[in-house]
């Protein structure tokens, strides 16, 4: 009675600890398992009974018994649109289904210790737009797949508590293509020297002349711990820290196609040129031997340290509840710089200013009679990302995230595990131009709102031997 | 029992978890409002220097933003971008009648009506409200290059139509005022052959307005008619001749003593309608040794009473071309569901009204020479009639379709 009285109170205390909502912010994931998607991700108190918890909870791997190995994989498909404010346009997102792999193995050496290696995915986005979008011009794709590899050790403290962790290799892709916009280029020099653009000539904002893509990989390395105990007969406690990993993608490469504008120009016309002169005519040599040569690019990426703890209850007659509270610190996500090899388009900055974020995360899972598994579990997420910064290549918002899962005995050593998310968002204004200054405010710039939605299958078949 | 208890009391956490994520989202995700309307969501507006803003022989962003259509989409309660051209314009402004001086801030060159300071950086933008451009005629609406093309063609348009520019802001609404060019020039310079031939107008307007409602096919708005260019105060009747100070104005600008040739108080001369810009154009003959006279029949001096005259009946070639254009578009108005306003009611009473149109100009006026009603060119509108342009499109557009648009105070 008085731990149920406790449970209660527990339980009270935590709702009212929630943030608006909070959850994978930015471009992070957390479709490692189906176990966990399956109980919202809310894990690291309450881990699955798998060599997943390598990654969510790496110290109860010493919990595991014998040869645990995990694959599987998550699909996820985002449907989005931007509607635009000015010319009351929709421009639905073109993103194509994202796969996701995981693979993990613990094996148990003795009472107190185990080994292991996850494969995951913590980070990665593609996010992807048609050729019409007029946001095109901050991106057309945005990817980042980023795989951590994780070596595992588990240490057993006691019967009660136990440690782990373990270093982390990550390799991250990246490409980025962006349409280059006309009016923003340099016509020429005014009398007193400053710069005169293209768009004061009177192109138009928005006027493509040429596709520009941007790829490179990295290695980056970081670390990984976790800690797990039990309060007592019922109540459990664990948690986990991952630390960030910076991307240093020095072997960029940038190329750039001309894209044809269709303009021509009249007579009178401020370049000079005689009526009817094409201006793709006049671009062309800019892309055999100007600015737009293929050349070297770079760009640095932070993935944030995320930190993790929760609990969990079983004292419900054949339920597991469980609730966490994860943090990840987005906001080291401060800019990115893309840096040219051609000094005549040096660095381009894109300012970010995410704040650090939090989710809660709550989970449950009932197991019947035939030991099947029916899991259920919501994670409320906060976004990092500030209003000046919502944009095509990651229109981030308040996520709510509604999961379901099922874990189904095949034999009595392999498991199939299934779950499925559905990612909610309220929709959020954002921008589809550069921001140029820090002075530059949502109010300013922002001309639309970005539409996200997500659904998220997940299957891993789980083998104990 | 004991497990259904336990299986829906676990339902019921669930059940939590979902009223947990109805919990309030901060992040606004409203749009603008459209205080007019809602077919008021994307309002363009195409035309030629009268809806462009020019006044005074110049463009800059203050006369640009006193243009109606800005007046419309304030009251309409709709985004409105416009080609802003930085201070002091291209060309900038004539600030005084009798010197012809132009807009020069301080520090500045002395502006001429070549000088051209380019558009504003705050205005670069794909979706443009107001592509009009100063100059054009109705072909030139669907023409990349125009029959009549100018810097602010490109200025404005960037290589594109004005269908084309239109078309980008997916326009809910349009206001079209076009054609006033193919009459002006001639009908201003005594010339009237010169103007677009009906069977050429219509044509242009057609396709003109096929490929707008192409593009936007549900699109409403207002189709606006052409100016009776001879009422322009820029024309000056022959009759003013008779005034001593009169002609003893016109001779302190010429720089000489100007003299009346007598078939200007007789008829046909004395029904004559002589362009102010005679002014110019006796200096130059002046210089070029030719006598300083007004002439007001056709070649009563060889190579005089033509070009700058418009006699009685080129007045009405005028007066019945242009009613030909606005049946036109009255009833290409009819048969799209637009609405058709007629300026000439308008201009007509403003006529009426004391001090709003001089005729003839006031020659010692440095700032108002053409009235309150028109700029210091004598043919574009000043602010104040922008107003009154705005306030007659507000009373057809509500009767039209229905909306409660307000005046502009």
């Amino acid at each position: 009675m008085s731990v149920h009285r406790f449970t209660r109170h527990c339980v009270a205390a935590a709702l009212l600890a929630l943030p608006a909502t909070a959850f994978a912010q930015g471009f992070g994931l957390n479709e490692i398992g189906s176990c966990a998607i399956g109980r919202g991700y809310a894990v690291s108190g309450a881990p699955c009974q798998d060599a997943s918890t390598i990654y969510w909870n790496p110290a109860y791997a010493a919990a595991l018994s014998g040869n645990s190995l995990v694959v599987g994989g998550a699909s996820i498909a985002v449907t989005g649109a931007f509607r635009r404010d000015s010319s009351l346009g929709r421009y639905p997102a073109d993103v194509p289904t994202s796969y996701t792999p995981h693979l993990f193995f613990n094996h148990r050496q003795n009472d107190r210790m185990s080994w292991g290696v996850g494969v995951y995915v913590p980070y990665g986005l593609t996010s992807e737009w048609h050729n019409d979008f007029p946001g095109r011009f901050l991106a057309l794709k945005a990817s980042i797949a980023t795989i951590y590899i994780q070596p595992n050790i588990a240490w057993k403290i006691n019967d009660n508590w136990m440690i782990g962790g373990g270093p982390i290799i990550g390799h991250s892709n990246v490409e980025l293509i962006q349409s280059v916009d006309l009016s923003t280029q340099i016509a020429g020099l005014d009398p007193l020297g400053n710069p005169i653009t293209f768009g004061q000539l009177g192109i138009a904002q928005g006027t493509e002349f040429a596709r520009g893509t941007l790829k490179g990989s990295a290695y980056s390395y970081g670390v990984t711990v976790g800690f797990f105990g039990h309060l007592n007969d019922h109540w459990t406690i664990g948690g986990r820290y991952l630390s960030s990993l910076n991307f240093n993608y020095k072997n960029g490469k940038a190329t750039f196609q001309q894209v044809a504008t269709g303009l021509t120009l009249a007579n009178g016309n401020a370049l000079g040129a005689p009526a009817g002169t094409p201006v793709d005519a006049l671009l062309a040599s800019q892309f055999t031997s100007g600015a737009l040569v293929s050349q070297g690019g770079t760009t640095e990426l932070v993935h944030p340290d995320q930190a993790e703890v929760g609990v969990s209850y079983d004292g419900f007659d054949r339920w597991l509840l469980s609730a966490d509270y994860a943090w990840i610190g987005w906001k080291r996500f401060h800019q990115l710089d893309i840096h040219f090899a051609n000094p005549a388009l040096g660095t381009r900055t894109q300012f970010e200013d995410y704040n650090n974020s939090s989710a809660i995360r709550l989970g449950a899972q009932y197991t019947a009679g035939n030991k099947w598994q029916y899991r259920f579990g919501y994670a409320g997420v906060a976004t990092p990302a500030p209003d000046v910064t919502v944009t095509p290549i990651l229109p981030d918002q308040d996520r709510a995230n509604y999961t379901v899962g099922l874990g189904i005995p095949l034999t009595r050593g392999l498991t199939l595990d299934a779950a499925y998310a559905y990612v909610w968002t309220p929709g959020r204004r954002g921008r589809i131009v550069d921001r140029t200054s820090r002075s530059q405010t949502a109010a300013q710039i922002n001309d639309g709102v970005f539409t996200l939605a997500a659904n998220i299958l997940s299957l891993s078949l789980k083998a104990s031997f | 029992m004991s497990r259904t208890m336990n299986l829906l009391r676990g339902v019921a956490v669930a059940g939590l978890f979902g009223v947990l994520a109805s919990c309030d989202m901060p992040h606004s995700t409203v749009g603008p409002s459209y205080a007019g309307g809602s077919i008021f969501k994307s309002y363009v507006a195409l035309g030629n220097s009268l809806t462009a803003g020019y006044q005074s022989g110049g463009i800059n962003d203050s006369t640009q933003s006193r243009a109606y259509p800005v007046l419309l989409a304030q009251q309409f309660g709709t985004r409105f971008a416009y080609p802003a051209l930085a201070n002091p314009g291209c060309p900038p402004p004539i600030n005084n009648f009798q010197t012809q001086t132009r807009v020069t801030p301080a520090g500045y060159p002395a502006s001429t009506d070549s000088s051209c300071y380019l558009r504003t950086k705050a205005s670069i933008t794909d979706v443009l409200n107001n592509v009009a451009v100063p100059g054009a005629d109705v072909a030139d609406l669907i023409s990349p290059t125009g029959t009549s093309p100018n810097p602010l063609t490109t200025f404005v348009l960037g290589g594109l139509t004005q269908a084309q520019r239109a078309l980008i802001a997916k326009p809910t609404f349009a206001t079209i005022w076009i054609g006033n060019n193919d009459v002006l020039v001639p009908a201003l310079t005594g010339m009237p052959d010169g103007a677009t031939p009906l069977a050429n107008f219509t044509a242009s307007y057609h396709d003109m307005i096929a490929e707008l409602m192409t593009g936007a096919p549900d699109l409403k708005g207002v189709l606006m008619g052409v100016v009776q260019v001879a009422a322009a105060p820029q024309l000056f009747p022959a009759a003013a001749l008779q005034s001593l100070a009169f002609v003893g104005g016109l001779s302190q600008a010429v720089g000489t003593p100007v003299t009346v040739h007598p078939d200007c108080y007789s008829a046909p001369g004395n029904q004559s309608l002589i362009n102010i810009q005679i002014i110019a154009w006796l200096k130059a003959a002046v210089a070029a040794g030719g006598p300083a006279t007004i002439v007001c029949v056709k070649n009563d001096i060889p190579g005089y009473g033509d070009y700058l005259v418009l006699d009685a009946a080129e007045q009405l070639q005028v007066y019945n071309l242009i009613n030909s254009y606005n049946a036109y578009i009255q009833a290409k108005a009819d048969s799209i569901g637009f609405a058709y306003w007629d300026p000439n009611p308008a201009l007509a009473q403003l006529a009426q009204t004391p001090g709003a149109v001089n005729y003839p100009p006031n020659l010692a006026s440095a700032t108002q020479p053409f009235g309150t009603a028109f700029s210091l060119d004598g043919v574009h509108p000043s602010s104040s009639s922008h107003i009154v342009v705005a306030n007659d499109l507000i009373d057809v557009i509500n009767a039209k379709y229905g909306t409660s648009v307000r005046h502009v105070q």
